[in-house]
């Protein structure tokens, strides 16, 4: 943590010095004086400068560390002085984006950057002391955020000196993006992500039996039906029902303009990231292993991510704090991007293609996906319709100005 | 591939020719400038009347280039800074003592420490010639003038309390350097009392500023602190007053002896040791004087060097290093002129920067600061006719790149000041260009005045001064109209806050 103290009493001791020397060659006692009130009013500023900011602690207590956009999350932040020596004057200055500031908003001191205020606390401590501001925060807008680090600045009661350190580290807090409503998605009630049953018997669900057949060599003894052997007289084994497996990748575009350098469309790009982690909490919910793939760079990476298909406890909220962290910026176009991510793909698993731009580079694309995958919906918020592809589901609900209170 | 003899002497020939032609220069530069101070000099200092004028004038040359040179190759040289300091205050403190003992006190044989003593005297005794009538009328002029700021002042500016806390604790020290005797317990009885109320106003002025721009938590600087932060100022100044006591009693002068008996040796091996080297400079001097004086007539030069030409030399109503010293009447009218004079530019200067925003309202209607319009026509006028002053030298040249550069700086300056009052303060880390955003935010309707002086300060800051006179006016036009809207803003302000 730097560390740094204003250089001045080293000059103030040297001029001390100077005039004592001066005083005693001329034998000036006024200066003899002067010295002595020098030493003493400089003197004890400089002990208590050089110790004030030792064993002062700042802690910043975030009740929740992720929460949805437009959420209170109580904050408690702990100054303390953990030495006999009082504190005339205490100045913390903690760095605090705006998006996660308190629901005050003019709580916060303004800095460069329109983005970034100062949680600013001015405090007197006695010795042993322990301050707690209780500040409600309020979660504005989508994001992953960095609090502090944060800065004290004390020194001498007087002020004549001052002294200023980095107390505390810096901390994530995490603005989930906004969730839709079921309705809202508009998927197919009856079988949302695709039908889970198939022709082809490459996959098996064993939780669904579906009847029972003669035994052949091949099945394993974990799969013969003991009653119906028992009652038939022969051997008979179970049969299950075929799925084309439970995995759900969500495949997010980024690109709010074709071309993507065009610029950034932020409500509509806020749309999409919505609608996806949408889709995302509806398939958890409903058993698939939900995957995350986005040509967008993430935030503190600057680069693509894929978030593999998994059903953990933890899954839900990688996903969800992935989707926080989604920058405009895009990486890869996204054709190319998804093209370079299908052979990671688990085989037979649904995707959800997520756009705010359909090209027909895009088409070409899906289209040979189709071969890889189980099911592939096309959820598109582009101003125009798609044309229909042949086996591709689509959903088209174009971005409208009107939509804009989702975000 | 070598150069023939010839092409060598010939470029050797064009360097030297071009050394030399440089050194005339500066020697000629030099000289017009003790020309226009010797006069000055030879004025307010009678002892050195007795001397030859050319002597003066050939000393304090000398200094000079023997200053310039030692600066140059020390610079040649390449020493580090602090050798070099270190060298060139020695230069200055061989200079200092070579001079006076040539020119104030010739063939006394002055030690070091009597020197300083009599030099110390000698300020003294100017100062208590002053009359007290006039110390009395300038220290009505500082606190009428003190009381106009301090009045007009809104907020407590933590920089300036601190930075005239320690001017008045070198004024002091100035106080204490040159007196001795009764006055200093005028000192020792105004020191805890300085101390105490210092401490106080830094503190308040800190506790001011930390104030500044806090709304949403409450201050901690109640009543109850207040006490306690008097408190500690007593105790502090009780432990100042014991120290002092301390460094005056028994024990502290037998350890003052102890070291003052080696610092005594050491100074006399320093004299011992720096004794050839002022020899030589003297001698250097006197050599110098007796070769000019042999090729130069003083006579012919009577008409150039008139006003500090060799008179018939008074006989002075004093023995040579006596306590009483006077200034010729002429000499102390013309200090007291140039000292009001200055005193009043200084005010007008002042009071202009102060009217730049309106004062806080006062309820008292007896109030006179607000009722002085008379006297802003007046300070305004006064500062038209300085201004005036200002173009006229400038129209010989003298030093109108640096005006024009000060103006366009002192212009930006002001900007920034009136950005910070409405509230945006410049950071320190940001740019002019950068700032000129946020500027274009503030006064929105302004953007290519804004344009203009910020690019003349980055022209100024980036060693481009404009040399035209129109570029100047125009950017203050621009700065005029930006601040007659920041007046305009700052009546839409709360007094007090700010806000």
């Amino acid at each position: 943590m730097r560390d740094r103290t204003v250089e001045r009493p080293a000059a103030w001791s040297r001029m001390a010095f100077l005039l004592l020397l001066i005083g005693l060659l001329f034998e000036r006692l006024g200066l003899i004086y002067l010295v002595g009130m020098m030493i003493a009013v400089f003197g004890i500023a400089w002990f208590w400068n050089r110790n004030s900011i030792q064993r002062v602690s700042y802690l910043r207590k975030v009740q929740y560390r992720r929460a949805f956009p437009n959420e209170r999350v109580d904050c408690t932040i702990e100054v303390e002085n953990r030495k006999w020596l009082p504190l005339g004057w205490l100045v913390t200055e903690d760095q605090w984006p705006n998006a996660v500031g308190p629901e005050q908003e003019d709580a916060l001191s303004e800095t460069q950057s329109p983005e970034q205020g100062i949680m600013r606390l001015v405090l007197a401590m006695r010795w042993f002391h322990r301050i707690r501001r209780n500040i409600p925060l309020k979660f504005r807008s989508r994001g992953i955020y960095t609090l502090g680090p944060t800065r004290a600045i004390t020194g001498d009661p007087f002020g004549i000196f001052e002294t200023r350190k980095e107390i505390s580290p810096t901390q994530r807090v995490v603005v989930l993006p906004k969730l839709e409503e079921v309705n809202d998605i508009r998927l197919n009630p009856e079988d949302p992500f695709g039908s889970r049953k198939t022709e082809r018997r490459l996959f098996e669900d064993i939780s669904r039996p579906m009847g029972v057949r003669d035994y052949h060599p091949e099945d394993g003894f974990r799969r013969i039906h003991w009653p119906a052997t028992a009652r038939v007289g022969e051997l008979q084994t179970r049969v299950f029902q075929p799925v084309s497996g439970l995995d759900l990748n969500v495949c997010l575009n980024v690109a709010t303009f074709d071309p993507h350098w065009l610029g950034v469309n932020p409500k509509l790009m806020e749309a999409l990231v919505s609608k996806a982690a949408s889709l995302i909490y509806y398939g958890y919910g409903l058993g698939y292993r939900v995957g995350l793939i986005s040509n967008g760079g993430i935030a503190y990476a600057g680069r693509a991510f894929r978030v593999p298909p998994g059903r953990s406890p933890k899954q839900l909220p990688i996903l969800l704090e992935a989707l926080a962290g989604v920058t405009p910026v895009v990486i890869s176009p996204f054709s190319r991007f998804l093209m370079a991510q299908a052979p990671g793909l688990e085989y037979g698993s649904t995707l959800i293609i997520v756009t705010g731009v359909f090209t027909p580079v895009l088409t070409e694309a899906l289209f040979r996906l189709k071969a890889r995958a189980r099911k592939i919906i096309l959820v598109s918020l582009a101003k125009n319709k798609p044309p229909e592809i042949a086996g591709i589901e689509m959903l088209h609900q174009p971005f409208q100005e009107a939509q804009e209170e989702l975000v | 591939m070598s150069l023939s003899q010839k092409t060598f002497s010939s470029n050797f020939r064009m360097v030297l020719k071009q050394l030399l032609w440089y050194e005339l220069g500066t020697i000629s530069l030099v000289v017009m400038e003790l020309m226009w101070l010797l006069p000055w000099f030879r004025s307010i200092t009678p002892m050195i009347q007795k001397q030859r004028a050319f002597s003066s004038l050939f000393a304090l040359l000398i200094f000079f280039l023997v200053a310039t040179f030692s600066n140059r190759i020390l610079r040649m040289l390449g020493l580090n800074t602090l050798a070099h300091r270190v060298i060139m205050i020695a230069i200055l403190l061989i200079g200092m003592y070579v001079l006076t003992t040539t020119l104030v006190y010739p063939d006394m044989g002055l030690s070091l420490g009597e020197f300083v003593n009599r030099t110390m005297i000698s300020l003294q005794n100017i100062l208590e010639i002053i009359p007290e009538g006039f110390i009395v009328i300038l220290m009505s002029i500082y606190l009428w003038w003190r009381s106009l700021i301090i009045s007009s002042m809104g907020t407590l500016e933590l920089r300036t309390t601190e930075r005239k806390f320690r001017l008045g604790i070198l004024a002091l020290a100035a106080f204490g350097i040159v007196y001795r005797g009764h006055q200093i317990d005028y000192l020792i009885s105004a020191l805890p009392i300085y101390f105490a109320s210092g401490l106080l106003a830094v503190t308040i002025s800190r506790t001011s500023s930390l104030g500044r721009g806090i709304t949403t938590y409450r201050l901690p600087f109640t009543g109850k602190w207040f006490l306690g932060m008097a408190f500690l100022t007593s105790i502090t100044i009780a432990v100042g007053i014991f120290t002092s006591e301390l460094l005056q009693s028994e024990f502290a002068y037998s350890v003052y002896q102890f070291i003052s008996e080696y610092f005594t040796k050491f100074v006399t091996l320093l004299e011992i040791l720096l004794l050839p080297v002022i020899e030589l400079f003297v001698f250097i001097a006197e050599k110098m004087v007796e070769f000019l004086s042999r090729y130069i007539d003083p006579d012919s030069l009577k008409g150039i060097v008139d006003q500090f030409q060799d008179q018939p030399t008074p006989e002075l109503p004093f023995e040579q290093g006596e306590e009483v010293f006077r200034l010729p009447p002429e000499a102390i009218a013309a200090i007291v002129l140039l000292f009001i004079v200055g005193l009043i530019i200084l005010l007008a200067r002042r009071a202009n920067q102060l009217q730049r925003y309106p004062i806080p309202a006062i309820e008292d209607d007896g109030d006179t600061v607000r009722k002085s319009e008379n006297l802003q026509s007046r300070i305004k006028k006064l500062l038209d006719q300085v201004r005036d002053g200002i173009e006229t030298i400038q129209q010989f040249g003298i030093g109108r790149r640096m005006i024009a550069a000060t103006i366009i700086r002192r212009i930006y300056t002001l900007l920034l000041d009136t950005a910070a009052d409405l509230g945006h303060p410049r950071h320190k880390a940001e740019t002019p260009y950068e700032f000129q955003q946020k500027l274009l935010e503030i006064f929105p309707n302004h953007v290519e005045q804004i344009s203009l002086i910020t690019n003349a300060y980055v022209h100024v800051r980036y060693g481009e001064i404009p040399e035209e006179k129109q570029i100047i006016s125009m950017v203050q036009d621009a700065w005029s109209a930006i601040e007659k809207e920041a007046r305009h803003m700052g009546k839409a302000m709360h007094p007090y806050t700010g806000k």
